[in-house]
């Protein structure tokens, strides 16, 4: 606490200003300058500049930040990505294996490439005492692929054998479709019988069905991974093409600046 | 229901961004105003505001209120003033237009204030801008917080982590300066009234 203020007490000068001072200070400082004229005028003049400075006003500005929260991280990538027509390819192979299972399929792998033929091999179920006859037509359907790799055929022999051993098998059951003697009398063949026959008919459909699926998967794979390889190639031979021009305009270049130094040492 | 920032920073603290979005509403205009007079650029005030709140946001978990929610921003705001001053290497440019617009200050202008009150009042806002950038750092931040931002002594001896008497100190000095260049401008007499 003051009791008397001297003219060289700026800090005292500045809290009375502010009016962050003490009663006993305050009193001190107003007495003095009621006396004093040049604290008196310093003080107006600082008085009168914050009110200067009062004016003064940032300009307005658009803010409205906002925290907002991150979205989840991405799991993180694994280092093979099936690519973006994979689940085309698979609804493809699907659809085909679906189809395929309605008929037998024979796979030859030859010459570089792959035959499938599709017979319809069930005939539908006949009337009581009429004998189905095994269909005999063949709908043949030759599909080259180009596969020139020596596994891949291997491959598709050993699937194709399995798939005859499997087919020949099931041709061979008392169940299979055009052996069934069918009756809807009732007095002939035991319910139960036939009841078993279809889910045995059902079941090997299933069988196939799968069988047929992983066989167009293959094939899928297999196409994919052949037109990548042309790319690669048509890729490498572009690479090739634009290195030759490359070096054919440096060889240009060269040439031109040889003319440019001969034709300046003449001069 | 308005909570305080106390309620605020806890619940940041808890994860609730909304609640430090509030902080942020409450905060942005004083911490633009702050860096806009102490660095004198539009552009680089907001975006000192911005990265003001970000970083405050980052570090909500370490504030364990040692000090109040508004002391921490405008250390971190003031903090990024002095980075960017830093890096400018030199004064705060007051970016104040040198045409002003007859149109804009006619949409400004209040029912009691006239035409020639609100070119006055450009005038003056540029005076006092230029003036300021006259000033060193520490004495303008000193009279900003002061005058601006109404902080005690102690207040802004914490923030400029200096002695309360080398706060009083700077604002005597930069009063002064002040002064004398807005006595220069005409501003004032010498014998001006008590406020």
């Amino acid at each position: 606490m003051t009791n008397s203020f001297r003219c060289d007490d700026k800090a005292l000068l500045v809290s009375y200003l502010y009016g962050e001072v003490s009663d006993a200070d305050r009193a001190a400082v107003a007495s003095h300058v009621a006396t004093c004229a040049a604290c008196a005028d310093e003080l107006a003049s600082l008085g009168a500049v914050r009110a200067d400075l009062a004016r003064w006003e940032p300009p307005a500005a658009d803010l409205g930040f906002q925290i907002v929260k991150a979205p989840p991280r991405p799991a993180p990538q694994a280092w093979w990505r099936p690519p973006v027509w994979a689940p085309l390819a698979l609804a493809a192979g699907l659809l085909l294996a679906v189809g395929a299972a309605l008929a037998n399929v024979e796979v030859q792998a030859a010459n570089g490439g792959v035959t499938i033929r599709a017979g319809w091999s069930h005939p539908p179920l006949t009337a009581p005492g009429v004998v189905a006859e095994q269909a005999p037509a063949h709908e043949a359907v030759a599909v080259k692929t180009g596969i020139t790799d020596a596994e891949m055929q291997k491959a598709m022999a050993a699937l194709e054998t399995r798939l005859r051993a499997e087919i020949g098998t099931t041709a061979q059951r008392p169940a299979a479709p055009a052996a069934v003697p069918v009756s809807f009398q009732g007095s002939a063949v035991d319910r139960g019988e036939l009841l078993q026959q279809v889910r045995n008919l059902v079941d090997e459909s299933e069988r196939r069905q799968q069988r047929e699926l992983a066989l167009r998967l293959a094939q899928v794979v297999q196409d994919v991974e052949n037109q990548r390889r042309t790319d690669l190639v048509k890729i490498e031979q572009n690479f090739g093409q634009i290195e030759s021009l490359t070096s054919q305009e440096a060889a240009h270049q060269r040439a031109i600046t040889n003319y440019l130094v001969r034709a300046s040492q003449r001069q | 229901m308005t909570r305080t920032d106390e309620e605020l920073v806890a619940r940041s603290i808890d994860g609730d961004t909304d609640s430090f979005n509030q902080l942020v509403v409450r905060w942005e205009r004083p911490i633009y105003a702050l860096a806009y007079r102490v660095i004198g650029r539009e552009e680089e005030a907001r975006d000192v505001v911005q990265e003001t709140f970000l970083r405050a946001f980052r570090g909500i978990k370490n504030f364990r209120g040692q000090a109040k929610f508004s002391s921490w921003v405008y250390r971190i705001a003031l903090n990024l003033c002095r980075d960017w001053i830093r890096r400018e290497r030199r004064a705060p440019i007051q970016a104040t237009p040198e045409g002003i617009d007859l149109v804009e200050l006619a949409a400004e202008q209040g029912p009691a204030e006239s035409i020639e009150t609100l070119v006055a009042r450009h005038d003056l806002s540029k005076i006092v801008a230029q003036a300021m950038a006259l000033l060193p750092d520490e004495q303008r931040t000193a009279i900003i917080l002061k005058e601006y931002h109404g902080m005690t002594f102690q207040e802004i001896a914490d923030l400029q982590g200096c002695p309360l008497s080398t706060v009083k100190t700077r604002l005597y000095q930069g009063l002064t300066v002040l002064r004398r260049h807005l006595q220069a401008q005409g501003r004032f007499d010498s014998a001006s009234t008590l406020p």
